[in-house]
């Protein structure tokens, strides 16, 4: 995947506002990376080899991502910006359906893995989103927590 | 006009006078579904047979030396129906499967991921195509969890607790059901 293909794909990236800081890697996917692991994928299902959080409902929704990340000690907030010591996530959807998170680095900065490519950093949350079938759709949820250790 | 005997993956006799190289097909006359298909050569043209949904070719077809604007007429189905129907699935399983992996490649949303038409395609097809998805795992396995599951009716990763781990128990389901031939 290459820059140009981010640049078609998500209406908001361009040439300055994202760095590809990965190679392609199938192994997990963004809300995975969200909640800081690399070695599989979360989604809620009961399929072999993806990871839901125990006792968190199974349904795509915003309420179950939610409390999927309470679990790991987040909780909802409004503000997108940068506060040094806070990490923070956004949830994108699209047509009310989960379909993104990005999770804020500790430089301000926001990092995503997209599907089974690559990770990026980018300089908004925002940036990976967009609608009419291009981008990740619209944040719905922020949520924070202070920061535990560099996460990047 | 030529009439080949041979099934199609064992390519074309040469033709009088033609050209060298591949012969790009592109257009088919006869549904799958007679004995008789018949496809129509163009250009002479490097490159590998495209282009087509029901038509049974393999993926190595070579069809040699095809004069320009030469029809060329297949007889399948009859002498080599198992090959026949096996190099049509495999070629057809790679064709649903290079657009659904380019489609669903920055998607995460797994229900979106796995009822694509291609995708859905791909799981009726049934366990003929289960060795191309094990070939298809250096492209990412995770996706292909589901049509696995699906195809197979058994998850044979349930208890995986990272993607490695249910890549391999697929792979050892594979190899002890006899579709991988080591894991």
């Amino acid at each position: 995947m290459s820059r140009a293909w981010l640049e078609r794909e998500f209406p908001f990236l361009t040439h300055r506002n994202f760095d590809i800081t990965s190679p392609k890697d199938g192994n997990y996917n963004c809300i995975a990376f969200a909640a800081g692991e690399s070695d599989r994928n979360w989604w809620p299902t009961d399929l072999g080899g993806y990871y839901w959080p125990p006792g968190v409902p199974m349904e795509p929704t915003v309420e179950v991502f939610k409390v999927a990340f309470e679990q790991l000690g987040y909780q909802e907030t409004t503000d997108l910006t940068h506060v040094p010591g806070v990490e923070k996530v956004a949830l994108f959807v699209k047509h009310g359906k989960p379909t993104h998170m990005a999770r804020q680095l500790d430089d301000g900065r926001w990092t995503s893995k997209l599907g089974t490519e690559v990770d990026i950093s980018h300089r908004e949350a925002s940036d990976v989103g967009g609608e009419a079938g291009r981008g990740y759709g619209e944040i719905e949820l922020i949520m924070k927590r202070r920061r535990m250790s560099d996460s990047s | 006009m030529a009439i080949a005997d041979r099934p199609a993956s064992a390519g074309f006799p040469s033709q009088q006078g033609a050209s060298s190289g591949l012969a790009k097909i592109s257009e088919l006359v006869a549904p799958w579904s007679s004995p008789l298909a018949e496809v129509r050569g163009q250009q002479p043209a490097v490159g590998k047979l495209i282009k087509h949904d029901w038509l049974a070719y393999g993926p190595d077809i070579q069809i040699e030396q095809v004069r320009p604007e030469a029809m060329v007429i297949v007889q399948l189905g009859s002498e080599f129906p198992d090959l026949a129907s096996r190099d049509n699935t495999a070629q057809l399983f790679l064709e649903l499967a290079e657009v659904w992996e380019n489609e669903v490649a920055h998607l995460s949303t797994l229900e979106e991921i796995v009822q694509r038409p291609e995708y859905q395609r791909i799981i009726r097809l049934g366990d003929m195509v289960i060795p191309l998805i094990f070939d298809r795992f250096k492209y990412g396995a995770p996706k292909w969890f589901w049509a696995l599951r699906s195809i197979a009716g058994y998850d044979a990763a349930r208890d995986a607790r990272t993607s490695a781990e249910a890549t391999a128990m697929w792979k050892d389901w594979g190899a002890q059901q006899g579709y991988l031939t080591s894991s």
